[in-house]
């Protein structure tokens, strides 16, 4: 071999190995997207009535992925709480943010989202007008939640609909046919 | 935005106090302190009057250096208003009787309507002194009186009467308006003036004629007997058949509603304007609370209840209830009673019936011995018709609006010379909030049973009408503890003679599970004070599915009250003296539990977000929740809400 056909060669190989390297990760990223890597399979979605939770996003760099809290056909809605049960060792809830669904008037929405024993919590509310709430329609994203991949395994993620409740501004109960959880598989 | 009435009327009405919701029902509380306001407003008018009343009665007490040694055996009235002048004729005999030797001269509180002249009855005028300052007259006696004699002292008058507003609430205790009239407790009627409450009451019933203009309706304390033409009027005609202390009157164009109470006695409902529509429900609930009390405390000994309307000159809110006729701000009668709570105020006027009518108070500086019974009273018929737990957020305005307002050295004990303060939310308070929850106080500690037959054993011994004893702190003490066989001293030393409270702080454990479920509390008085208060505290758990809790009597050792309950399945929630029975405050350990589930979460956020920006002495934040409320600053908000997200996830726990 020439000294030019080592060189040639010697390029081709790093030319191979930088499109190996390129090539993996985009392999690797796309995987994840398709929710190859880790995944969540919805129970929903739900009908009228229901209450139930859809992946949004994932970051399997960060190891996070975020779930909306979707209602449909819900009256009078001033805010949202619940209790979640998975295995922690798999996920963890780390936060929660406001949709837009129950938004209007002079209300802002807050969130609260977090760990506990079983496994987590949240609330989704209006504040700051106590005398109004929103009517939900098809698909409402009341809010979405933030969880942290902590290890691998699959676990359900699931209501507790004892300590699930959707309330009026009266606060009273607003009926929920059902609470809608789905399945977490992190490889 | 809703006004608070509507609110109420909208929830009300829809039996919302009642419906499924999640475990605490904070718009309930909001709804109650809407109908406390309104009902503090009932109360803070007649403290006004007890307290104008009793400040009168200091000044005499000041002006008077021995009791008053006459008794007052007979009052006939006759009084004719005369609207266009604004003025009354009136006369007034009254039959007295020397209660000791040698008695020349009498004494009576007396505010006459223009110059009074006074004789024995047969037109020999009688030497007198009229006292403006005080409101007193004494009369010298044609000769003086052995004991038991007796004479009379006729008094005649005619002229504007002193119908001014209080320079508090601008209330007027009468007033003559262009078709109708009332005066409640007059003060041109003379009544014997008194060294203290025990020299106070007289024997004497009251006969009463008023004159009016034909095609009028007259209602008094007393009872009526016929009317008749002449040519002064149309002449009404009462009789007293019970002593009286407060005759009242009122005339004018009144639709009447009538009912009876279960034992045949009639009660009317008296309405002049306004709307009617409601005239029969009120009469009905004044009989439905006359049977209530009958059979809690005593029969009712008069005659007749007539539930009289008057005018805006009594104020909104303002109530006044002498014996067998008592009167209300002229909204009372008109409201829905589905709507608003008057029945609160009814029930509290017509609580003085056992409350200072037959069974008299007796303590001159124990007003509590009067309106917080007639309070406590007033609540007692609310457990009757109002979700219980309304009554409970009552009782927990009650202390709350007294922790927020009253510095702690401002306090005074509600039995005692300092009562009589010139701070009338101070008096109000006490007298007729602590006292109403002190009297409940009583009841929790000897149970319903003991309670209540304590109770009617009092108003056998000190009915006015067959033993002209009367009732005060130490004869209420000794009865209970007859009844009860406890040592009530303590208890009396601390709540009556006495001032503060306690504040407890409890943590909660939930363990076990299933059928050996288990919750633990532990509750520890943490107020600034060496008092330590030994009454036991009741703990409420909520239990598997069931809507109702069960209920715990937890007792204290020292400062400390720990217990484990076992349960016969997982608790969900617990509670320490949610049915606010003792007089005191109570903080969860967990700071951001709302609802008492042992655990911060998404509910407990809920909560708190709608709370945010509520105000306990607000009518339109109305958004206040006291269990919301973690610094008892007496508004739900941002510092509130950071306990919430501070503790977010966080269980129960108890540490040893």
């Amino acid at each position: 071999m020439t000294e030019r056909a080592r060189k040639v060669l010697v390029l081709l190989a790093s030319a191979a190995l930088v499109a190996c390297m390129t090539g993996c990760y985009h392999v690797e990223d796309k995987s994840a997207d398709a929710g190859g890597a880790f995944g969540f399979e919805a129970e929903g979605p739900g009908k009228a009535g229901d209450v139930w939770l859809e992946l949004e996003s994932e970051s399997p760099a960060a190891r996070t992925f975020t779930l909306k809290v979707l209602a449909s056909g819900l009256k009078q809605v001033y805010g949202a709480a619940g209790r979640l049960v998975f295995d922690t060792k798999v996920c963890a809830l780390r936060s929660a943010a406001p949709g837009d669904a129950l938004e209007g008037g002079k209300a802002q929405v807050i969130a609260k989202g977090g760990p506990n024993a079983e496994g987590g919590v949240f609330g989704i509310s209006r504040s700051g007008d106590f005398e109004t709430s929103v009517d939900l329609g098809s698909g409402a994203v009341v809010g979405t939640l933030t969880f942290e991949i902590v290890g691998s395994g699959t676990t359900d993620i699931a209501f507790v609909p004892e300590r699930s409740h959707a309330v009026t501004h009266t606060l009273e109960s607003v009926a929920v046919a059902h609470w809608l959880g789905g399945t977490l598989n992190a490889p | 935005m809703l006004t608070w009435p509507a609110l109420l009327a909208a929830l009300l009405a829809s039996g919302a106090a009642d419906a499924d919701k999640p475990l605490i029902d904070p718009l309930a509380e909001a709804r109650v302190r809407v109908s406390a306001f309104e009902a503090a407003k009932s109360l803070r008018a007649d403290a006004e009057r007890s307290r104008l009343m009793r400040s009168a009665a200091l000044a005499r007490l000041r002006a008077l250096t021995a009791q008053n040694p006459i008794d007052i055996v007979h009052t006939d009235i006759k009084v004719a208003p005369d609207v266009p002048s604004q003025t009354v004729a009136a006369t007034i005999t009254l039959r007295i009787a020397a209660l000791e030797e040698g008695v020349s001269e009498a004494l009576f509180t007396f505010v006459p309507a223009g110059e009074p002249a006074v004789d024995d009855g047969q037109g020999n005028p009688l030497d007198f002194v009229l006292d403006a300052d005080y409101g007193m007259i004494s009369v010298a006696l044609p000769a003086p009186l052995a004991a038991g004699e007796e004479t009379t002292v006729r008094f005649s008058m005619q002229g504007a009467p002193d119908c001014s507003p209080d320079p508090y609430f601008g209330m007027a205790f009468c007033a003559m308006e262009a078709n109708f009239v009332f005066f409640i407790t007059p003060m041109w009627v003379p009544m014997k003036a008194a060294y203290d409450y025990k020299d106070f009451y007289t024997s004497g019933k009251v006969d009463l004629d008023v004159v009016t203009r034909p095609g009028n309706v007259t209602v008094s304390t007393s009872d009526y007997v016929n009317r008749e033409s002449t040519s002064e009027g149309m002449v009404h005609h009462f009789k007293g058949r019970f002593a009286a202390d407060g005759v009242s009157f009122a005339y004018g164009p009144f639709d009447i509603f009538e009912s009876e109470t279960k034992d045949g006695k009639p009660v009317k409902a008296y309405i002049h304007t306004g709307t009617t529509a409601y005239g029969q429900k009120w009469a009905d609930i004044a009989a439905d609370i006359i049977d209530l009390f009958s059979a809690r405390f005593s029969p009712y000994l008069y005659d007749k209840q007539d539930v009289v309307q008057t005018g805006d000159e009594l104020g909104i809110g303002g109530a006044v209830g002498p014996q067998s006729a008592t009167f209300y701000y002229a909204g009372a009668l008109n409201a829905d009673p589905a709507g608003v709570m008057s029945e609160s105020v009814f029930s509290h006027e017509i609580g003085h019936s056992w409350w200072g009518n037959m069974i008299r108070n007796g303590d001159t500086w124990s007003p509590w011995l009067s309106e917080g019974f007639a309070e406590y009273s007033s609540r007692l018929y609310g457990y009757e018709v109002w979700p219980a737990r309304n009554q409970n957020y009552l009782y927990e305005y009650y202390f709350r609006y007294f922790a927020l307002t009253v510095p702690p050295g401002n306090e005074v004990p509600i039995t005692g010379e300092k009562i009589y303060t010139d701070d009338l939310n101070l008096y109000s308070l006490l007298t007729y909030d602590k006292g109403a929850h002190v009297v409940r106080m009583l009841e929790w500690l000897l149970g319903d049973e003991v309670f209540f037959a304590g109770l009617s054993k009092l108003a056998e011994d000190y009915g006015w009408e067959k033993t002209r004893a009367v009732m005060d702190v130490p004869a209420l003490a000794a009865e209970l503890k007859q009844m009860s066989g406890l040592d009530l001293a303590p208890f009396f030393d601390q709540w009556v003679y006495g001032t503060g409270y306690p504040v407890y702080r409890f943590a909660a454990e939930f363990g076990g599970e299933g059928e050996k479920s288990t919750a633990r509390v532990r509750i520890e008085q943490i107020q600034d004070s060496d008092t330590v208060y030994d009454l036991p505290i009741e703990v409420e758990v909520w239990v598997g599915e069931e809507e109702e809790p069960r209920r715990f009597r937890v007792e204290f050792d020292g400062r400390i009250a720990d217990a484990t309950l076992a349960l016969d399945a997982p608790p969900r929630a617990l509670k320490v003296d949610k049915a606010a029975w003792i007089w005191g405050d109570k903080l969860p350990a967990l700071a951001g539990d709302v609802d008492g589930s042992n655990e911060v979460d998404g509910l407990d956020f809920v909560y708190a977000a709608w709370a945010m920006g509520g105000d306990f002495t607000s009518e339109t934040a109305y958004n206040y929740y006291g269990d919301a409320d973690f610094n008892r600053d007496g508004k739900t908000d941002a510092d509130d809400m950071a306990e919430v997200t501070k503790n977010f996830g966080e269980k129960g726990t108890i540490n040893d």
